[in-house]
């Protein structure tokens, strides 16, 4: 997955980011991060806690600005928020007072796109999309961890950006539910053909999703390698206990236990 | 019904107040019977009705202006540094003063009718209503706001659609605590100068030895603070029904 020549669609320059905190004075979260994402790729960003790795998806998502280096989506630079790059947030960060369709519709309502009962209709798609039905006028205190999850899959979807990023996306959910939702992101995926850059910290989560797994050091964060994934799609549960997935799994986990000296 | 029940020390008290009144171990000047306090309430109805819209029109009418000035001072420093800086401290400072010592200072201001009255209230409504809209605002979780800056929200629809929402629980006890000052200050200042409203009834029953009036007039103070503060609780339930009560 070279990225010679063409644009990708995701570009990332020698990003440094510093940060001003009280504590230990000037912290460097990440120092000269170069990054591609092509076209439709799927890809994952693993590394250890504090890795500056959801310091990342924030300054391509134009949410914090970096110290240096530059971030080009779609050849352009990035500079601020904008509803073509969907980020979808660590526990499900919904509007507790909007009900589950009211969620979904929010982006389009913020943008005034449609009519009202034409953003419903859409809304509704998107909610079938994520397996959601009969639960529109649920307030998201009355929906489950794994329920709210869709919900905000759902309403950054709507919103039919070119790029997802998703920021542990499925980190506080139990685990069953988090192999089920898996397996709907891969689908969503596959259906949508949006490009996807994931963050987590779950080593099989990574691999399972990717079709590349960059790994990162400890702070300050740098991408120290990059695994292809050599598994076909769909992917399978029979691949998550298979031995690419455990093989690869060995090796990513001594990189990131010998703390990233490359 | 359930609701009602509930209330039973009210009823427990009021049997008490009856019982000891008619036993004779008070003085009727100092504590007139509950009933006899009833049977003025009812003779002096119409006297009593109209200081009470005097009161309530007072009081609603202080409110109302405090608490929008409240409203957008609060989001003004939630808002922006300059407003922040400027206005945080004066706020601070200003909050602990006991607001009916502002009412001398008003009186020459604005004079005895009513402008000074309402400005006196709107003050005492004005300062819980802007320090609890400021936490509010300051305290909505950064993740909601990037959530609806990367939807596309524009900085009105941010202020509006999110900010003010994520903070309605905090905005909505800060009236609450408004309305009982604003109520509070409203019978002080009826008391100090006016020639109407409930303030004015109490004192005045009480210097003319009208006691069963003057108990009236309590009791009819106590029941509208208390049915306005219920009717603020029940409206509150509603607007912030969303409120995940069990995680919070």
């Amino acid at each position: 997955m070279g990225s010679e020549g063409l644009i990708a669609q995701v570009q990332v320059e020698g990003i440094t980011k510093h940060f001003e905190t009280k504590r230990e004075g000037k912290v460097t979260a990440l120092r000269a991060v170069d990054l591609a994402v092509q076209n439709g790729e799927i890809v994952s960003i693993i590394g250890p806690s504090g890795c500056g790795k959801s310091t990342l998806l924030y300054m391509i998502a134009g949410l914090l600005v970096p110290s240096s280096g530059r971030i080009l989506v779609d050849g352009s630079p990035v500079n601020g928020p904008d509803p073509k790059i969907g980020i979808i947030f660590q526990e499900f960060r919904i509007f507790p007072w909007r009900t589950a369709l009211e969620n979904v519709v929010f982006g389009l309502e913020m943008r005034r796109i449609g009519t009202a009962a034409e953003r419903a209709r859409i809304a509704r798609k998107y909610l079938h999309m994520v397996g959601l039905e009969g639960i529109d006028e649920r307030l998201p205190k009355e929906l489950s961890g794994g329920m709210k999850q869709r919900v905000a899959i759902a309403q950054t979807f709507a919103c039919d950006p070119e790029v997802v990023l998703m920021d542990e996306p499925l980190g506080s959910v139990d685990s069953l539910t988090r192999e089920t939702l898996q397996d709907e992101v891969l689908r969503i995926w596959q259906e949508s053909g949006k490009t996807i850059l994931l963050v987590t910290h779950s080593i099989e989560e990574a691999i399972y999703l990717g079709q590349r797994v960059i790994v990162m050091s400890p702070r300050p964060g740098r991408i120290i390698r990059e695994f292809s994934v050599p598994l076909p799609f769909p992917r399978s549960a029979a691949m998550r206990t298979g031995p690419v997935v455990a093989d690869l799994r060995t090796e990513i986990w001594a990189l990131i236990r010998e703390g990233g000296g490359a | 019904m359930k609701g009602f029940l509930k209330l039973y020390p009210i009823a427990v008290v009021l049997i008490v107040w009856e019982m000891a009144a008619r036993a004779g171990l008070v003085d009727p000047l100092f504590l007139p019977s509950f009933s006899a306090s009833m049977q003025a309430l009812v003779a002096n109805y119409q006297l009593l009705a109209t200081d009470a819209a005097y009161s309530l029109g007072r009081a609603f009418a202080g409110l109302i202006l405090g608490a929008s000035v409240g409203l957008i001072i609060g989001m003004a420093m939630a808002r922006y540094r300059a407003a922040e800086s400027f206005l945080d401290p004066l706020v601070a400072a200003l909050f602990p003063t006991p607001k009916l010592a502002l009412f001398p200072l008003l009186m020459v201001w604005l004079g005895l009718g009513e402008a000074s009255k309402v400005a006196l209230i709107a003050v005492s409504a004005f300062f819980p209503v802007a320090i609890n809209t400021y936490a509010g605002m300051r305290g909505v979780d950064r993740f909601l706001i990037w959530n609806a800056r990367t939807k596309g929200a524009n900085a009105l629809q941010l202020l509006m659609r999110v900010m003010v929402p994520a903070a309605m629980p905090f905005i909505f006890t800060g009236l609450r605590v408004a309305t009982g000052y604003a109520f509070l200050l409203t019978v002080a200042a009826e008391m100090l100068t006016a020639n109407n409203g409930l303030g004015f009834r109490i004192i005045y029953s009480q210097r003319t030895f009208e006691a069963e009036t003057m108990y009236a007039g309590i009791v009819l103070v106590a029941t509208l603070g208390f049915a306005v503060d219920r009717l603020l609780g029940w409206l509150g339930r509603h607007l912030i029904a969303w409120q995940d009560t069990e995680t919070i």
